[in-house]
């Protein structure tokens, strides 16, 4: 019954998306309420959003729980809120290790720079930076880094989640990107930062409630214990396939609970070690130098609320991955791993479809209104992500290039306003430019990609102006800059990028390979047993899939035999650049530091350092 | 971390030797970026850091802070690093199903979560009244 659901699931979903024609009112007015509410929030933050205080930092009137909240919602993006749980269902425990170190980056965060940054800083990273250096020349290079990092980010996600949007609903994807762009404006344009903080809180509260109800029902029947319920899912014939194809041949002489049992070992999706300690280093450094995160601290009143913001966000972004460990093994037992690939390769289908199970599977209306309310969460998140990126990039943009820089500090609060608008405007319109653009190219490495920039040029660059007397311009330009632009170049010459010949030569794999599979398989196919032949034909389904992506890719690079930047194979092995960015980016802050005589940096260091640790003239609150 | 925090001490004892020979304490007073130019120029930040009461808020904090911060990566990157070299060790099962690997990765959160805690909690009881006092004093002087 189940089963043959999903099937209706997996064969429509390219059509129309995976929730049933005839539920799909039910998704739009959940949407509907979503939108409603955010629209509110909006029209009353606007009334309350006159100066530039209030624009950027929310008149910091935002209190330390509050803004928790909204770092979590900042931070949870679609790509941890279904692929991690995603990477679980399909790998096990690999994705569980995963998730780990998008949360111990928050330690960084709490230690070394949320505190500071709150007592001597004002609106952007560029401020934090020009604070000792020479203002001019740090505030273009943090805010070239900011908008660099910024559209990193916000690519992956405008082109991820209008992915999502039509694998879950079948909007068309230039539709749902113009339609996340416009609503994302809105908020950024008329609301400032006190809408987009609470557009995140709804959508943090949104997506734990939708976690812990999900958790709740997949856990209750093993009497909320962990080894009942990974018991089931050790037992699990689903779970020991998907194993079993993992391993391939030395799975031969395993028992079936053997298999199962492997699924909660380490080994099956993450293989290098080094690229795991390389990806570790950009997330831990990374989320520090993140400029959407950076500026959340801004918007509370004191030191201490930052303290106690962060320690929020980490209690609700690690409750979270431990509740995501049992959504996506939940997924794994009850969908199974080769239906969740088979709508989606990486998984990002693992809870809509195990909210879909819970409710009652995909003919129920309780089902569909279960997929409805995931899906509409997955829309705020998206949404919530992409306002934040925006009003970050928007204030390098506007604040520090050209109230900073052109206008030498010297616009009125009225142009600063305004100033910030029409910067929203311009990199909204970017971002849904660059969302239409990249339809199809795969973008999952721009995430990794952003927290490697920001870890080898905006952490070294921050962390050393806060901690190292000698620092100055010199070496915050130098580090920066190098910083930033060899994690690029690494990741450019790295295994991410799309290499012609090796393409060429797997899907002729593929192709040679089908012939004997299809006999298989049809063999299957006229076997009595109806099991049997409905699996054999849904074998031969993906199998012809296959064949056409193989046959497609021999046809697009059919006279290609380089990557964008002229290589037949990859320079190097490592696939995340930060384990060589980052030393790097942090030694040339430091050369740059020694080589350059910058004698205001010296003499404002007594002054910063006794800021930071003190609170004395940090900016205030705007009372309303 | 261990090395930058030798290079920040270092650097500010030498720092501080070229700053006496160079007579840089007669130099230009410099304002920082922002808004509040005219009411920092008032305060004489460097007898502030000389003051005892900041020199120890400092040193407290620091020691504490990096030593939080060096035992947090450390732990981290033990799991991928056991995941990769200690596989028999992680494979050992210790409660039904769930084997050393799942406790250690779920011990992840449990210590992130309580270096948090501990720092907030110091920091809120501790370094944060000491600050005050700081504060305090300057408005007191007038500095």
């Amino acid at each position: 019954m189940v089963l043959a659901g999903l099937l209706m699931v997996s064969s429509s979903a390219h059509a129309v998306g995976a929730v049933g024609e005839g539920y799909k009112w039910m998704t739009f007015a959940v949407f509907g309420v979503i939108i409603a509410i955010t629209m509110y929030i909006t029209y009353w933050a606007a009334r309350r959003t006159h100066t530039t205080a209030e624009f950027y930092a929310a008149g910091r009137s935002i209190s330390g729980i509050q803004n928790g909240w909204a770092i979590a919602g900042d931070y949870l993006s679609a790509a941890s809120f279904l692929g991690i749980a995603g990477l679980i269902s399909l790998y096990g425990y690999d994705g569980f290790m995963y998730s780990v170190g998008w949360l111990v980056a928050y330690i960084t965060v709490l230690l070394v720079i949320a505190e500071p940054c709150r007592n001597i800083g004002k609106y952007t990273m560029g401020d934090i930076l020009a604070f000792r250096n020479e203002p001019k020349k740090v505030k273009t290079v943090a805010a070239l880094s900011t908008i660099t990092v910024s559209t990193f980010y916000l690519t992956a996600q405008m082109v991820g989640g209008a992915v999502l949007i039509k694998t879950l609903i079948g909007i068309e994807y230039e539709i749902s990107v113009i339609g996340v762009g416009i609503l994302m404006l809105a908020y950024v344009v008329f609301g400032g930062m006190i809408a987009t903080t609470w557009v995140q809180i709804v959508k943090a509260v949104l997506l734990v409630s939708a976690s812990l109800l999900l958790v709740f029902l997949v856990w209750t029947p093993y009497g909320l214990s962990l080894p009942a319920f990974l018991d089931a899912v050790v037992g699990d014939p689903k779970v020991q396939a998907q194993v079993a194809k993992l391993l391939g041949d030395s799975a031969a002489n395993m028992t079936p609970q053997e298999l199962g049992q492997r699924f909660l070992e380490p080994g099956l999706f993450l293989k290098n070690p080094i690229d795991q300690i390389s990806l570790g280093m950009a997330l831990v450094f990374g989320t520090a130098g993140m400029p959407h995160i950076l500026m959340r601290f801004f918007t509370v009143p004191t030191a201490r609320d930052a303290r106690l913001s962060v320690v929020w966000a980490m209690a609700i972004i690690g409750g979270f991955y431990v509740l995501t460990l049992f959504l996506g093994m939940g997924a794994a037992m009850h969908v199974g791993p080769a239906n969740i690939a088979a709508i989606d390769k990486g998984g990002n289908m693992a809870g809509p479809l195990l909210a879909q199970y819970l409710g009652g599977g995909a003919d129920t209306a309780l089902g569909n209104l279960f997929l409805a309310f995931v899906a509409a969460v997955a829309f705020a998140t998206i949404v919530a992500v992409v306002a934040g990126l925006v009003l970050a990039a928007a204030s390098a943009m506007a604040h520090d290039l050209y109230v900073g820089v052109l206008k030498g500090d010297r616009a009125t609060p009225q142009e600063q306003v305004v100033a910030a608008r029409i910067a929203s405007v311009i990199v909204g319109a970017l971002a849904i430019t660059v969302g239409i653009l990249a339809k199809g190219q795969n973008v999952a490495h721009l995430v990794a990609l952003a927290f490697a920039v920001a870890a080898s040029s905006n952490l070294p660059a921050v962390f050393l102006t806060l901690y190292w007397k000698r620092c100055n311009t010199g070496g915050v330009i130098l580090g920066m800059l190098v910083g930033a632009i060899s994690a690029i170049a690494l990741v450019m010459v790295s295994p991410n990028m799309t290499y012609p010949l090796k393409v060429k030569a797997d899907a002729q794999k593929v192709i040679d390979a089908a012939p004997a599979k299809q006999l298989g398989f049809q063999a299957a196919l006229a076997a009595l047993d109806p099991a049997t032949q409905e699996h054999a034909r849904k074998d031969l389904a993906v199998l012809e899939k296959d064949i056409a992506k193989a046959r497609d890719d021999l046809a697009k690079f059919a006279d290609q035999t380089t990557s964008l930047v002229g290589l037949e194979q990859p320079l190097i092995t490592l696939k995340n650049p930060g384990l060589i960015s980052i030393p790097l980016g942090f030694f040339c802050v430091i050369l740059g530091s020694l080589v350059y005589r910058d004698p205001r940096a010296l003499a404002m260091w007594d002054e910063l350092y006794v800021r930071q640790n003190t609170g004395i003239h940090a900016e205030g609150s705007v009372a309303h | 971390m261990i090395c930058i925090n030798a290079v920040h001490s270092c650097a500010i004892s030498m720092a501080s030797i070229c700053w006496c020979m160079l007579g840089l304490r007669t130099g230009p007073r410099y304002t920082p970026y922002g808004s509040h130019a005219m009411q920092t120029s008032a305060t004489d930040w460097s007898a502030i850091d000389a003051d005892p009461r900041f020199q120890a808020l400092y040193r407290k904090k620091s020691t504490f802070l990096w030593s939080l911060m060096i035992i947090s990566v450390i732990y981290y990157f033990l799991l991928p690093v056991g995941a990769a070299y200690f596989q028999e060790l992680f494979r050992l099962k210790v409660w039904g199903p769930v084997n050393v690997g799942i406790l250690f990765a779920l011990s992840e959160f449990v210590v992130a979560w309580t270096i948090a805690f501990i720092y907030s909690r110091r920091a809120n009881a501790e370094f944060d009244v000491m600050a005050r006092e700081i504060v305090a004093s300057v408005h007191r002087e007038g500095r």
